[in-house]
């Protein structure tokens, strides 16, 4: 009887080791965007974000993650309001998940209104604005990248 | 031995309070049992192979702790049901030394065809709702996997055929003097014999090659098809493995307030290869081996 | 145990002959899979947990009264969207005597209807990803386990409540679109089929 509880004690020295140094290099992988160009796309129709358009945007964004769910007709004023600075309400949006050799992965593309009612509907503002697109006359938006929160 | 497998329990509970220290999360009353829970069947192939950490987390190829032996001591000895009896210390552990030696050690692959699920289902057939067992396995396709049936048990189907041996009687029943057989010059007679042979239902397959076989799945899915049988429900679901060479085991799932629970080795035998394909026969068409049937 | 001695006694017994009626077997076949690489696993399994929490939050506005009836159609459409066509969810009670299958679209409006004045989910901090893999067409495949605790409380009141052990299926395939010219490379990540099933705790 004693043999084996020797081996079990020695099992269970092993094992605590094994597992406190349950270290960092699995956190490390789990990062959201490897990308560390930030919110420049070496594209020539993209232009850099405007900082002061990205920081109102994303504080709309805030807005309606900690809107009342109850009160819609506020969320839906403020929705038209916010639509104003888009080319349209299906402006489409792109979260960009990872980059990978150079090239993006990005989720399933939505629609600006879908966006909002996600932000809403799930009460968190996860993302940040990465690009913004503007059209031809440079007032409306044409198109939105975003990325994780880092 | 019996005192090991308490204990064990008792350092695995540990293990949960420690690795949940360390993150700074407090768990619920109850959760480290669900934390010991072998809670997917991939979780039995994950932990057996020593493929992930204590939550679950994948180890990847080039961690130390990637298929290390003593954790997969630790895991696989915490993969039998413990509360039965019928499977002794020292079966479990020379199964344990057998698939951990550093040597030589095995692991299991769920992308391999020698493993098996086994379905107890509930079909509708001839109005009434019946037992009946599906066996199925892996099959590739293109670059990708998936399960496909192997074989059939419905009782049925055996009482139908019950001239013809599944273990390997069948060769020594066709030399039985009694057999019905059509004679040699029936073609010279237009085998007008055949009318009266065909009257002779219990014994029909008899007039059949010796490499004929009935096959279930094929009577299965025709009832399906003519709209006799309906599939209705899964009652049950368990697997036989035959991957480690000389073992067989059966995994079930274990419902119960432990941390001993989930997907756990309910079956271990020691079975040489040869021997194999009589088990895989055994649990395919052995009534043992399927829910009752009333009829 | 029975089945042991049964098989023991059975082998004994047994005559073996060659050409005995059989299976088709190939004993041991392995099947080489493409997989995708570990980094894009850890990104596509967090994908897949936030479209079950994005789901979990939609059964909440779906289930509380005060949710106006126009905003509960809606979010049902959006939480649809979430699923493959055709996906089912099935519940098992703890005593197995009955296990309820739902198409996913009958079993929001279920919860539509029972109207509680709140419905709380909770979340355990466990929760078991499987590996993906992948399938004849080219998707991949996974499930996801997670452990939740439901309450639906009505005049402040808790009225029913439950721990269930939730098993979701995953499909991730790679798919590509064109948006004025530029190629958009993503990871379409859908729920499939659910298994509910009451647990011990």
């Amino acid at each position: 009887m004693h043999q084996p509880k020797r081996y079990l004690s020695v099992y269970i020295l092993a094992l605590m080791a094994l597992f406190s140094c349950k270290a960092s290099n699995q956190a490390s992988k789990t990062d959201q965007v490897d990308d560390p160009d930030g919110q420049v796309i070496s594209s020539a129709d993209v232009i850099m974000v405007d900082k002061r358009l990205k920081d109102m945007l994303e504080s709309y964004f805030d807005m309606f993650s900690e809107m009342d769910q109850e009160d819609t007709a506020t969320r839906d004023a403020k929705m038209a309001e916010v639509f104003e600075y888009f080319n349209s309400p299906d402006t489409p949006v792109f979260l960009v998940l990872y980059n990978r050799e150079g090239k993006r992965y990005y989720d399933k593309p939505m629609t600006i209104t879908d966006y909002i009612y996600y932000l809403n509907d799930t009460r968190q503002a996860p993302h940040t604005i990465r690009t913004l697109k503007l059209d031809e006359t440079q007032t409306k938006i044409m198109r939105v990248e975003l990325a994780v929160k880092q | 031995m019996k005192t090991n497998s308490k204990f064990l329990v008792v350092v695995l509970a540990l293990f949960s309070t420690s690795g949940v220290a360390a993150q700074g999360v407090t768990y619920d009353e109850g959760n480290e049992f669900i934390l010991a829970e072998t809670k997917q069947v991939n979780q039995f192939f994950r932990r057996f192979n020593g493929e992930e950490d204590y939550e679950g987390k994948r180890f990847s190829t080039n961690d130390p702790r990637y298929q290390q032996a003593d954790m997969r001591r630790m895991y696989i000895s915490n993969l039998f049901d413990n509360l039965d009896a019928g499977m002794v210390d020292s079966l479990k552990g020379s199964f344990i030394y057998t698939v951990t030696r550093e040597k030589d050690p095995k692991f299991l692959n769920h992308r391999r065809n020698d493993w098996y699920a086994q379905l107890d289902v509930i079909i509708k057939y001839e109005k009434k709702e019946r037992p009946c067992t599906l066996f199925l396995k892996m099959e590739r396709e293109n670059m990708g996997t998936k399960w496909v049936l192997a074989n059939v048990y419905f009782k049925p189907f055996i009482t139908l055929f019950k001239g013809v041996d599944f273990f390997g009687g069948a060769a020594q029943a066709s030399v039985d003097e009694s057999s019905p057989y059509l004679h040699p010059k029936s073609h010279e007679i237009n085998f007008i014999n055949l009318k009266k042979a065909f009257t002779r239902l219990d014994e029909i397959e008899k007039y059949a090659a010796n490499e004929y076989n009935p096959d279930f799945l094929t009577l299965f899915i025709y009832e399906l098809k003519r709209g006799n049988a309906e599939f209705l429900e899964v009652k049950n679901l368990k697997f036989h493995f035959f991957q480690i060479d000389n073992w067989y085991f059966e995994v079930s799932k274990v419902n119960r307030k432990s941390t001993n629970s989930g997907w756990l080795i309910t079956e271990l035998m020691r079975v040489a290869e040869k021997d194999k394909e009589i088990l895989r026969k055994y649990i395919f068409f052995h009534e043992n081996n399927h829910l009752p049937y009333s009829p | 145990m029975a089945y042991r001695i049964l098989f023991c006694l059975f082998i004994c017994g047994l005559i073996i002959v060659d050409g005995m009626p059989g299976i088709a077997q190939g004993a041991g076949e392995y099947f080489e899979e493409e997989t995708m690489d570990p980094d894009q696993k850890i990104k596509v399994d967090s994908m897949a947990m936030e479209k079950i929490r994005d789901l979990s939050k939609y059964i909440g506005i779906i289930g509380n009264k005060s949710t106006p009836f126009s905003e509960a159609n809606r979010v049902v459409a959006r939480a649809l969207e979430l699923f493959a066509d055709g996906s089912v969810i099935g519940v098992s009670t703890l005593d197995k005597k009955e296990v309820k299958q739902y198409e996913i679209k009958t079993y929001f409006e279920r919860l539509m209807a029972l109207s509680y004045d709140k419905v709380k989910i909770e979340w355990f901090d466990i929760q078991y990803i499987s590996d993906l893999e992948q399938t004849p067409d080219g998707k991949y495949v996974g499930v996801v386990t997670i452990y939740q605790k439901f309450e639906g409380s009505q005049n402040d009141a808790l009225v029913y409540k439950d721990v269930t052990k939730k098993d979701i299926t995953i499909y991730v395939e790679r798919k590509m679109m064109q948006v004025e010219g530029m190629d958009i490379d993503f990871w379409d990540v859908l729920l499939g089929d659910i298994v509910v099933s009451e647990t011990m705790l």
